[in-house]
């Protein structure tokens, strides 16, 4: 494959001419991935291409890893890539080779005639289909200032001069559980974890004995209520910025609804019914069910945990005294230091102050 | 507007702005020095220092690998390594892989069996020009924590001994879910018969009842470095329009639901716990009658402090749950109901 000297000519279709039934999940590790790919090599290579590993079941496909290919002579290293296909294998076996992502350092960003031997070349490794090609578009221009990742998927249809044409698929962004928590964890700007083991030199200092023991509780207390709290305003910080990215999408869609209620009778055809369509559609799905039992279930769980959580508090208040009257006790006279035990505790504690 | 016209529009805007997708000062952490890696590898500064190294630097792709890898395992251990550099006293760890090993916890070395694949994953990793080497390993704990367990120790000392320098990193992926944070720690052991300087106190974890016995016996073995994050301005940008789409995952997860088992799993432990402790309660307030003041004040200490951890886990738990209660009170405030509410 010959490195990319000029700016080659777009092999792009508009999308109009052409829709696709194939829906694409991108999972965040993959972005980050080539990012990173991007980040290291892109003062050292000039072309910076690799695979993508990811699982398709009917007309959906995900997108979950990616890997380099590396450029001998300008071919690609089929050694390398069988190599890496086989490890991905070995480690996760449900996933295969589902396209290859090409980062492209000059304009256009678009997948050009230059690409093509290499497009043709990979079918092989994937069932002879053409694969997918995911393009990223590191300029200044597409990463600063717009809205929208600059990343697009490209699915390769056959025009009638045989020659590949490239047509962009939509894609959403799909993740694990976990992955979800690690990449807002990770888009946090200050990401640092305290060591687990604290270093008390420091403290030694402040007192002995009883009262550092005392005053070690109180830190660690203090520090667990503190970072719980920060963690409940970060997730509901979370929370409310999503809400509110749902309320500006919904405010976009009604006024465009009430544009077009707002047109004369005549000019209503104007409106994109296909669009309306979606947004009838939208409603209709919209539930109308309370989910009243399972949700109150769900409630009344996490409500009998935190119930637990205080009446062990409370127990262990009640122990507290009980040791502490047991002392008093213990100097007033062997006698009176006898206990029973926990069961009939608050019977006696109860006498015990009745009589004072 | 043609390509050259629209290049030279292009040109003129990043200059302008000086605007870089990558930034040189912030990125530098990811250019790989071969000569300033090859003194320090000579210098091994950490053979007379244990303690040497203090900070373990994770890259944003390293901890979503980890993460990933470590849930994907459900809950058998999984296991794989970490590549990167040394750079003072940080051990920074710039990408990771996992190794087709499972239940690592019943072995001491459970590398030994994918040292093949691992070589190989190398030689393919220098092929596309990262030189970076293997500087440590890392492992999940399902549900039960992030610290070393004797076999864990075990094979820590080996790595350090024959492959210093060596990191060990561990994860618990259910804990990361139910917490929404993730849990991850990073270890080197001690040498046998060195004597940590001043008394180590470990921040409190919840640990199950079954694996307490494993964690007190080794906790002075080792010592926790401090973990702290980093990624790339791209990866930071990207990560911003990442959001755009990103929204509508944080609104629709249900925290609670997928994490089901591993609650239960933390109630019917925590029982236990209390049950024990229920017993030794008993034991301990008999032992107090006649005995002298001075003896019970002694004491008093244990006990206390168990029923103290108790209510620790409790609460852990009783605030996990609510984390998850929250988010389905947003979602049952926004989406639910709707015919109601209209009418």
């Amino acid at each position: 494959m010959a490195t990319v000297a000029e700016a080659g000519v777009s092999l792009v279709i508009p999308n109009a001419a052409y829709s696709t039934d194939l829906t694409i999940g991108l999972h965040p590790l993959a972005i980050l991935n080539i990012s990173d790919f991007y980040t290291r090599a892109h003062l050292s290579r000039t072309d910076l291409l690799g695979g993508l590993i990811g699982k398709q079941t009917g007309r959906d496909v995900s997108i979950e890893h990616t890997f380099e290919f590396r450029l001998a002579d300008g071919q690609i290293d089929e050694d390398l890539l069988n190599k890496k296909l086989e490890q991905f294998k070995a480690c996760f076996e449900d996933l295969d080779f589902v396209g290859w992502f090409y980062i492209p350092l000059q304009l256009p960003y678009e997948p050009t005639e230059e690409l093509i031997p290499v497009h043709q070349y990979l079918a092989k490794f994937h069932n002879d289909t053409p694969p997918l090609l995911l393009i990223l578009n590191p300029s200044a221009e597409a990463v600063m200032n717009t809205q929208s990742l600059p990343i697009t998927i490209y699915e390769t249809l056959f025009t009638e001069t045989g020659k590949p044409q490239f047509v962009e698929v939509q894609h959403r962004i799909d993740s694990f559980e976990a992955e979800h928590i690690g990449v807002l964890y990770v888009a946090k700007q200050d990401a640092v974890v305290t060591a687990e083991k604290k270093d008390t030199t420091e403290s030694s200092l402040a007192g002995r004995g009883k009262a550092k023991e005392k005053m070690k509780k109180d830190e660690a207390a203090d520090t667990m209520t503190s970072s719980n709290a920060e963690e409940i305003v970060s997730q509901l910080n979370s929370q409310a910025n999503a809400v509110k990215m749902l309320h500006s999408r919904l405010q976009i869609l009604q006024q465009y609804l009430d544009y077009v209620q707002s047109l004369p009778d005549e000019a209503v055809s104007v409106a994109d019914l296909e669009v309306l369509r979606q947004i009838d559609g939208l409603v209709g799905r919209l539930s109308t069910e309370n989910f009243g039992d399972v949700a109150q279930g769900q409630q009344i769980d996490g409500l009998l945990a935190a119930l637990l959580g205080l009446v062990t508090k409370g127990v262990k208040y009640g122990v507290e005294l009980n040791a502490k009257r047991q002392m008093l006790d213990v100097q007033r006279g062997p006698a009176a230091a006898a206990s029973t035990g926990p069961p009939i505790m608050t019977e006696r504690l109860s006498r015990y102050y009745g009589r004072s | 507007m043609d390509v050259q016209m629209r290049e030279a529009a292009q040109k003129n805007f990043e200059v302008e702005n000086s605007i870089e997708t990558v930034d040189a000062a912030r990125d530098a952490i990811y250019q790989y020095d071969e000569l300033e890696n090859k003194k320090i590898l000579n210098e091994k500064p950490w053979k007379e220092d244990p303690n040497y190294f203090k900070h373990a630097r994770i890259s944003a792709i390293a901890l979503l690998k980890m993460t990933i890898h470590a849930r994907s395992g459900g809950s058998i251990e999984v296991m794989g390594m970490m590549t990167g550099k040394i750079v003072g006293d940080a051990i920074v760890v710039m990408d990771a892989f996992p190794l087709p090993v499972e239940g690592t916890e019943t072995r001491v070395n459970p590398q030994a069996e994918a040292y093949e694949y691992m070589v190989d994953y190398l030689s393919t990793l220098q092929k596309v020009g990262r030189k970076e080497n293997i500087v440590g390993w890392y492992h999940s704990h399902p549900g039960y924590g992030c610290w070393l367990s004797g076999i864990d120790v075990g094979t820590q000392s080996q790595n350090q001994q024959y492959q210093d320098p060596f990191l060990a990193v561990v994860i618990d992926p259910n804990r990361t879910i139910s917490a929404g944070k993730v849990e991850i720690g990073a270890f080197r052991t001690y040498p046998e018969n060195y004597k940590p300087p001043g008394s180590q106190e470990s921040e409190y974890q919840t640990i199950p009842l079954a694996k307490m016995e494993d964690f007190g016996a080794h906790a002075s073995q080792y010592y926790a470095l401090e973990v702290s994050h980093f990624k790339s301005s791209l990866d930071a940008k990207l990560l911003e329009l990442l959001w755009n789409k990103y929204w509508i995952s944080t609104l629709s997860q249900t925290a609670l639901l997928t994490n089901r088992e591993y609650a239960s799993q933390q109630m019917l432990d925590l029982s236990n716990k209390i049950a024990q402790a229920e017993s030794s309660i008993g034991a301990s307030v008999s032992a107090l009658s006649g005995a002298r003041s001075i003896v019970a004040d002694r004491r008093e200490e244990p006990r206390e402090s168990e029923l103290d951890k108790i209510v620790r886990d409790t609460t852990k738990i009783a605030s996990e749950e609510i984390h998850g209660l929250l988010s389905q009170a947003v979602k049952d405030r926004v989406f639910n109901n709707l015919k109601t509410r209209i009418n």
